[in-house]
C-alpha cells in the first residue's frame, strides 16, 4: 500500500514536470527531433547528466548489466518511428491526454495493440530478451 | 508559474531528481514501458503472483523447500556433498535473505499511468493550457491533415510505440533516463538508436509534408 | 531467483544441471523468451517452490 502511494505521488511529479517541459505539446517534440529548438535536448541530456552523477555519488546502484539483446535495436528503431508520428512515448501520451488531447486516445489504443502484439510475436519466434542474465 | 515551457536548468532537476528518487524509494529503476506490460498483461501478472504467494514470506521456510526440492530432484547422493559444504560455511554467516523480491503488484503499474496522467493534468492546468480537443496542433495538421488520416497515423504510430518499446525492453523514461544515467550498455544503445530513428522520422515527415 | 538465496551449494547442482548445460529444458528460460513474467519461486525442472513441503 505505502508502495502504490509512493509510485503514485512520484507519477503525479513526472507527469507534471514532462508537462511543463512541453513534452506533452507535439509541436515542441517535433521541434525538439528537427534540432529546430535544443532546450528539450538540453534538459534531457542534463537530466541524465545529473542523474549519472547522483547514481554514482549517493546511490551506488548493483545489479544486472542491461545488455544489448536481440529486441534491442530493432525494437528501438520502430519506437522511434512511433515516436516522430505521434510525438508520444508510452509516458507522454498520458500527458497528452492530460492536457485534454483526447487524439492521444488513438495513440493510447495503439500503444496497448502494440504491446499485446509484441508478445505474441514473441512467444511465437522466442529470443533472448536478457532475463536470464545475472 | 504562467505559461510557457521551463528552462533546460528546471527540467534538467525535475527529471534527474524524480530518476533518482524512484530508485531510492521503491529500490528498482524507474521506467514506464514495464508498467504498461503489466497492465495489458494484468490477468498474466495476477496468476504469477498467486504462484509466487505459494512460497510465502518466511526466509527459513523458503530455505527448507529449496533444499527439499533439490533433494528431490537430484537424488540423495546430492545430499553428503550439500551436508559438506553446509558445515563448511556456517562459518561464515550464510543467513537467508529476509524476503525474496516478488514482482510488484500490477496495480502499482496502474498507479503510476494514472500518476503520469494526473501529473499531466496539473501541469496543463499550472499552464492554462489546459484544453478538450480533438486535434494536435496545427503543425500535426500541416503535415497529417485534420482527418482520418491523422487518426490511422496515430493508431499506427501508437502501435510502433507500444511494440517497439516492450521490444527494446524500455522508451525514454527505462532507457533514457534510468538507463543511461546508470551507463547500461543496451539503454546506451537503444537510447542512440530511438533517438535517431525519431530524428529521422522528422526529417523525413518535413521532406514528406513539403 | 540465484540471487536471492544464499545457500550457494544448494544452487549449484541447478546451474549445472540448467543453466550451465543444456538450458532449453529450464521451464524459467522457456518463460522468459516468449517474455513472459517468470515467477520467483519457478524451478528449473518446472515446478513450483511451496513453503510446507518441497515443491509441487
Amino acid at each position: 500500500m505505502k508502495r502504490a502511494a509512493i509510485t503514485g505521488v512520484v507519477g503525479i511529479v513526472f507527469g507534471f514536470v514532462i508537462g511543463r517541459i512541453g513534452f506533452g505539446d507535439w509541436a515542441e517534440v517535433h521541434r525538439m527531433h528537427l534540432f529546430a529548438d535544443l532546450r528539450m535536448f538540453i534538459t534531457f541530456a542534463v537530466g541524465v547528466a545529473g542523474s549519472m552523477a547522483g547514481f554514482f555519488l549517493l546511490i551506488r546502484p548493483k545489479g544486472y548489466k542491461r545488455k544489448v539483446h536481440k529486441g534491442t535495436i530493432p525494437g528501438s528503431l520502430l519506437f522511434g518511428l512511433g515516436w516522430a508520428i505521434t510525438g508520444a512515448c508510452p509516458a507522454i501520451v498520458l500527458v497528452q491526454l492530460g492536457h485534454g488531447q483526447l487524439a492521444g486516445a488513438v495513440t493510447g489504443a495503439g500503444i496497448v495493440t502494440g504491446v499485446w502484439l509484441q508478445r505474441k510475436v514473441q512467444e511465437r519466434f522466442r529470443w533472448d530478451s536478457g532475463t536470464c542474465d545475472t | 508559474m504562467s505559461s510557457g515551457y521551463w528552462p533546460w536548468w528546471l527540467g534538467a532537476i525535475g527529471l534527474g531528481g524524480i530518476t533518482l528518487a524512484y530508485f531510492r524509494l521503491l529500490g528498482r529503476p524507474f521506467g514506464v514501458t514495464s508498467a504498461w506490460s503489466r497492465v495489458v498483461f494484468a490477468r498474466e501478472e495476477i496468476d504469477v503472483a498467486r504462484e509466487e504467494a505459494r512460497i510465502g514470506d518466511d526466509a527459513k521456510a523458503m530455505e527448507d523447500a529449496l533444499l527439499a526440492a533439490t533433494l528431490e530432484e537430484f537424488g540423495p547422493a546430492a545430499e553428503e556433498a550439500m551436508r559438506k559444504e553446509l558445515a563448511s560455511s556456517t562459518a561464515e554467516g550464510t543467513t537467508p535473505r529476509a524476503e525474496l523480491a516478488k514482482r510488484p503488484a500490477w496495480t502499482e503499474s496502474l498507479v503510476l499511468l494514472g500518476g503520469i496522467f494526473v501529473g499531466g493534468f496539473l501541469a496543463a492546468l499550472s499552464s492554462r493550457s489546459f484544453g478538450v480537443r480533438t486535434d494536435l496542433g496545427p503543425e500535426f495538421s500541416r503535415i497529417f491533415g485534420d482527418g482520418f488520416f491523422g487518426v490511422a497515423a496515430l493508431f499506427l504510430g501508437g502501435g510502433l510505440v507500444g511494440f517497439g518499446t516492450t521490444m527494446a525492453g524500455g522508451c525514454t523514461s527505462g532507457h533514457g533516463l534510468s538507463g543511461c544515467s546508470r551507463l547500461q550498455p543496451g539503454s546506451l544503445v537503444s537510447t542512440c538508436v530511438f533517438l535517431g530513428a525519431a530524428i529521422g522520422a522528422a526529417f523525413a515527415m518535413e521532406a514528406i509534408a513539403r | 531467483m540465484y540471487s536471492e538465496f544464499k545457500l550457494k551449494s544448494v544452487l549449484r547442482f541447478w546451474q549445472e544441471l540448467y543453466c550451465n548445460s543444456d538450458f532449453s529444458r529450464c521451464a524459467r528460460h522457456e518463460l522468459s523468451i516468449q517474455g513472459k513474467p517468470v515467477p520467483i519461486n519457478l524451478l528449473p525442472n518446472g515446478k513450483t517452490l511451496a513453503a510446507k513441503g518441497g515443491s509441487r
